[in-house]
């Protein structure tokens, strides 16, 4: 396999370069058919495959700001951008990312940046699990139910929208106008959100994709596309200062980026399109399963369980990666599997 | 006729070189220029993510495929 072996420059290391593509292809995947980002996943896999820490977080955010370009375009062509709700939380995080990067390198001077962070990444995606299974029975349970009895009236994006249109919120400073969803928000409600996640997303190298839309739904009330479309603009700002500042103290490894890039482009089209074919609550639970096995690989790399002769745990990137794999061949068959189905039904009909 | 096996070390040992010059490509201008290095390579990043993502766009509507937008699944 050496055919397919590259060099790292700032890893200082040989990579196979197919683990890379479909690393940035799984992730695609994901991004393209949940609609949100995929940092969550680059950043702990990189890390099990024995990046260092610092350069696994300043790859991953280089990785996000690539890949959100596209994401991004393509809301802001269909209207979901709300930019001034954007650019407020959006330049707020790049304080947040400023002050995430500031604590990785004082980790990383004390020696502890991969114990430190990748401790913080297990509960954080147990609770991600936990908030997508909750949100995929509720839904499944409100469906079972009589629909539209009473509650709040749904969006466009199927969620429902309590706050929309009704005049200020959390009305204390000055506040901003967004007509996205018809409310005067607290510039300081904005700035505090855009803080907040701007810092774990600097010290994790993640987009925050996963804070922001529910932020946006259930707090501001923002209807889910454009809280989608608006967080994508939000991640594409903090990640591309994020990959500047990392990059500036030589954290990104550029050449993992462009080769995930590869993959991640195609990845991400097959993703979109699923979305026609594949639907179901199914694939949402399996998709919190699939987080758990990433945070149960983080915890076996901690513990080096099965390590190998430098006493990395071999087991960690395989659990991670391979729930990643599972998740897409999943889709991907199911789309297949609908497809095929459609054609078999317009030849029988 | 040559030897398939001395083309394959021929492509193998361009395939390193090209790899390794671009990695020393990257390392000199880093060490030399970190602001900028970071700089050029956030705008590059940007620019092949909107490059490629068009390329596909382009390829699929050729094709005859239309990607929707990706929202949640219900």
């Amino acid at each position: 396999m050496d055919a397919f072996e590259t060099f790292l420059p700032f890893v200082g290391t040989d990579f196979n370069v197919l683990i890379l593509v479909a690393l940035g292809f799984a992730v695609g995947v994901l991004a393209g058919f949940f609609g949100m980002g995929g940092g969550w996943v680059i950043t702990p896999a990189l890390y099990s495959f024995g990046f260092p820490m610092q350069l696994a977080i300043g790859t991953g955010l280089g990785s996000i700001t690539a890949q959100g370009t596209l994401a991004t375009m393509k809301h802001r062509k269909m209207g979901n951008v709300d930019y001034v709700l954007g650019g407020t939380v959006g330049a707020s995080m790049v304080l947040g990312v400023e002050g995430g990067k500031r604590v990785v390198n004082l980790l990383v001077s004390m020696g502890l940046a991969g114990t430190v962070v990748g401790w913080i990444y297990v509960p954080l995606l147990l609770a991600l699990a936990a908030y997508i299974a909750r949100d995929c029975l509720l839904e499944a349970r409100r469906r079972a139910a009589a629909t539209g009895s009473g509650g709040f009236p749904k969006d466009a994006g199927g969620r429902r929208n309590g706050r929309a249109g009704k005049g200020k919120l959390f009305a204390i400073g000055p506040s901003i106008a967004l007509s996205s969803c018809g409310v005067e928000v607290s510039v300081g409600l904005l700035v505090g959100l855009g803080l907040l996640v701007g810092f774990l997303a600097g010290l994790l190298g993640t987009g925050g994709g996963f804070a922001l839309v529910p932020a946006f739904v259930y707090l501001i009330g923002t209807p889910t596309l454009v809280a989608v479309g608006t967080s994508l603009l939000c991640v594409l700002i903090s990640g591309a200062y994020g990959a500047f500042a990392y990059g500036r103290q030589g954290s990104v490894e550029i050449v993992a980026v462009l080769w995930m890039l590869a993959g991640a482009v195609v990845g991400t089209q097959l993703g979109a399109a699923a979305t026609r074919y594949v639907r179901g609550y199914g694939i949402r639970l399996l998709y919190a399963v699939m987080l758990l096995l990433a945070s149960s690989g983080l915890v076996m790399k901690q513990l080096g369980v099965v390590p190998n002769a430098e006493g990395e745990s071999r087991l960690a990137p395989l659990v991670i990666l391979g729930g990643a794999a599972l998740m897409c061949v999943v889709i991907l068959a199911r789309m297949v599997g609908a497809l095929v189905r459609g054609r078999r039904g317009t030849r029988g009909g | 006729m040559p030897d398939p096996a001395q083309w394959l070390f021929a492509a193998d040992l361009g395939r390193t070189e090209a790899g390794a010059g671009f990695a020393g490509f990257l390392l000199k201008a880093y060490r030399s220029h970190p602001t900028l290095y970071a700089l050029a390579s956030v705008i590059g990043l940007l620019a092949a993510g909107a490059f490629l993502g068009w390329l596909t766009e382009v390829a699929l509507a050729l094709l005859g495929y239309e990607t929707q937008n990706a929202d949640h699944v219900e």
